[in-house]
């Protein structure tokens, strides 16, 4: 009985332009109903690796599957079961975006009423019904990224390739984008790239930082963003006359006191935490609030790099 | 009775492998009626789960076999996961309408629906207006020609020489509307990034190049008929004739065919360069190389000699002449024969043709000087080009 692959998969992915390596030895794989995060600066291979999985760009080396399908050797298949929504967005400007929809309805064999059906019901899904009949010359870059991702969508694809999905969007465009991203993600396997790590650290549930084509590391977010060792806010209802005489509680490696009444505690683990509420409670402190802190997938970014992203 | 997904933990409990493989079955079953009739497109998501659906309830079978009884549950709890909601979204889908034609989708149905966009862009705005005006003028200065000016005699010489030089014309006008329709099919998808999302859709290299040619060709052919069309039922209007009958079918097929050759090159040109100027320029620069027309008629010899053919000295000339030749032997077409025996020097390729139809020996007539030679050599130059185009295509990155 062989194995179901994984809706995305790549091995050992090297592109070299030149003498410069845009991606170097990257392995990837999304599981279904994955949001899986392509993450780094301005020029870390994101969109090189995105255009080798959609294949617009051929690997130096390695090899790389979209639903089992082989990106090179079985390109069509391969691209049967994607989406693309590309970083720029290029439409064809003399058409309507209904004109659009029904031409990248035909490349997966659908026309006249069935054609129609689904169009209407993405042009809506969208909110560009009322442009439907425009020229997509007149759009703004939103309602470009909205029609290119209703096209992306047209064959209901079971994988989805959104590369910078974010960038250059209003604020409620992207608000609109990532709610999109998110309901996306339910149903099928994502993979989105960004340089804006704040934006989709809510997206995904794993992440790949790359950095000069090479990836520095691939773990679920949830884990990527634990702080390690651990750090808690504590608040206390009353004023505590000597934070710092706290870490003398076994377990508290420092303590930063923002007021006399909350500390950003750094401990050894989840047990010290504990222990240090019981002193405090012990030494007739009652404490009102105890969270953990998580660093945001930027600051992940730069503890593992040293560099601001 | 009940859906078969919720009988499977009873039977997986009842330790009876034929059961569970029983109930496997009404579940494939159910999957089977729930899609029947109904619209897929190949590659989507219902597709996906669907093969995934079926492909658990093989290892869940298997598990059951092999007495995996953990594994089987576990199966089995998938199965009841997948199949209701796949069953119930398969029921949603739009229902086939037997009669309506559906498109396979495939990679030739798929160049086609390049072909088609290519086709209707083509005509719109002003490179159609450019083809059709180019076109247009060709076929008003061929027909007027073929109506009085190639037929002007004695002391109307100059007016011959006139209509000859405005030939000449034309036939510039040919190529340039061949390199017009194909001179930014591929760079300026580049240019504009819709290559991306072109070349992301479910087609293949060559199924574009091909697409982009194909629907250069319908574009060429529409402007050709349409303009051929136009002039032709004016010139038949105004004057009552079209020349010789031969003139209004062969003329615009050479018109047709040249420019599409022109086109082809300038397709290849447009694969292997980024941009649109140097696409144009390399495509007029394979015009003067290839057309010894500039030799033959405006160099080195009088206009009243453009109808003839250099001598053979070789196969540089062999394979460029057609371009010429072609023109010209429709151009003479359209006069009347007797013009031909008056050519001066030299011998005129068609004027061996001439004899050899007034004395019956075809056989005469030598292969180069023929008219399916010119048409095998365009075919062979188009067929070069595009299976060029493509091959330079397929491995291009699409950075």
């Amino acid at each position: 009985m062989g194995t179901l692959s994984a809706p995305i998969e790549a091995r050992n992915l090297t592109k070299r332009y030149d003498d410069l390596d845009a991606i170097r030895g990257l392995s990837l794989s999304a599981d279904e109903g994955q949001v899986l995060g392509l993450l780094g600066p301005n020029g870390a291979g994101k969109s090189t690796t995105i255009k080798v999985l959609v294949g617009l760009v051929h690997p130096t080396e390695g090899e790389a599957w979209i639903g089992g399908h082989h990106v090179q050797d079985e390109g069509i298949q391969a691209r049967r079961q994607l989406g693309y929504l590309p970083e720029v967005v290029g439409l064809y400007e003399q058409l309507t975006a209904e004109a659009y929809l029904r031409y990248i309805a035909r490349f997966h064999g659908t026309s006249g009423p069935r054609a129609t059906h689904r169009i209407e019901a993405l042009l809506a899904d969208v909110r560009l019904t009322q442009a439907a009949d425009r020229p997509i010359g007149t759009f703004s870059k939103g309602m470009r990224q909205r029609l290119a991702l209703a096209g992306a969508l047209f064959h209901d694809p079971p994988v989805l390739v959104l590369d910078e999905p974010l960038t250059g969007l209003d604020p409620e465009g992207i608000v609109k984008m990532k709610q999109a991203i998110e309901q996306l993600g339910r149903q099928r396997t994502v993979l989105v790239s960004s340089h804006e790590l704040h934006a989709v650290e809510s997206l995904c549930d794993r992440a790949i930082i790359l950095r000069d084509g090479e990836e520095l590391t691939s773990a679920p977010v949830a884990e990527l963003t634990r702080r390690d060792p651990p750090r808690y806010t504590l608040t206390t209802a009353d004023p505590l006359p000597e934070p710092r005489a706290l870490t003398d509680v076994d377990g508290v490696r420092s303590i930063h006191a923002s007021s006399q009444s909350t500390l950003q505690v750094e401990v050894t683990d989840a047990d010290a935490a504990s222990l240090l509420v019981d002193h405090l409670v012990r030494g007739g402190h009652r404490v009102r609030h105890l969270e953990r802190d998580e660093r945001t997938l930027e600051e992940a970014f730069v503890d593992i790099t040293g560099v601001r992203a | 009775m009940s859906d078969p997904w919720t009988d499977l933990e009873q039977a997986l409990a009842g330790d009876d492998p034929a059961q569970v493989h029983r109930t496997t079955d009404r579940i494939r079953d159910a999957v089977r009626g729930a899609f029947e009739g109904r619209q897929l497109v190949r590659g989507s998501l219902l597709v996906e789960r669907r093969r995934r659906l079926e492909h658990t309830l093989a290892e869940l079978d298997d598990a059951v076999a092999g007495d995996r009884i953990d594994e089987a549950r576990e199966r089995a709890e998938q199965v009841r996961e997948l199949a209701p909601a796949l069953v119930d979204q398969a029921r949603q889908l739009d229902p086939i309408d037997a009669e309506e034609e559906v498109s396979t989708g495939g990679w030739l149905a798929n160049a086609g629906t390049v072909a088609r966009k290519e086709a209707v862009l083509g005509i719109q705005g002003t490179r159609g207006l450019l083809l059709f005006g180019i076109l247009g003028l060709t076929f008003g200065i061929g027909l007027r020609s073929a109506i009085g000016g190639s037929t002007a005699t004695g002391g109307q010489a100059s007016v011959k020489l006139v209509w000859n030089y405005a030939h000449s014309l034309a036939f510039l006008a040919l190529p340039l509307a061949g390199l017009l329709a194909g001179h930014g099919l591929v760079n300026e998808e580049r240019r504009s990034d819709t290559i991306h999302i072109l070349a992301a859709q479910p087609v293949g290299r060559i199924g574009i190049v091909l697409g982009k040619w194909l629907g250069m060709a319908a574009t060429l052919g529409l402007a050709v008929a349409a303009s051929a069309g136009l002039v032709g039922t004016a010139a038949y209007a105004v004057t009552g004739t079209l020349g010789p009958p031969s003139a209004a079918v062969t003329y615009p097929l050479a018109c047709f065919g040249l420019a599409l050759a022109f086109g082809s090159i300038a397709l290849l040109a447009s694969t292997l360069l980024e941009r649109t100027g140097p696409t144009l320029a390399v495509g007029l620069a394979s015009f003067v190389l290839l057309g010894p027309v500039w030799q033959n008629a405006f160099l080195t010899r009088s206009l009243e000699q453009a109808g003839t053919i250099p001598d053979p000295g070789s196969v540089l000339v062999y394979l460029a002449t057609p371009f010429t030749a072609w023109w010209n032997w429709t151009s003479e077409l359209l006069g009347p024969v007797n013009d031909a025996t008056g050519l001066p020097q030299g011998e005129p390729w068609h004027a061996a043709l001439v004899n050899a139809v007034e004395t019956g020996a075809l056989e005469a007539l030598p292969f180069y000087a023929t008219q399916p030679y010119y048409a095998i050599v365009i075919a062979a130059w188009i067929a070069v080009c595009l299976g060029l185009a493509a091959a330079v295509f397929r491995r291009q990155d699409l950075a």
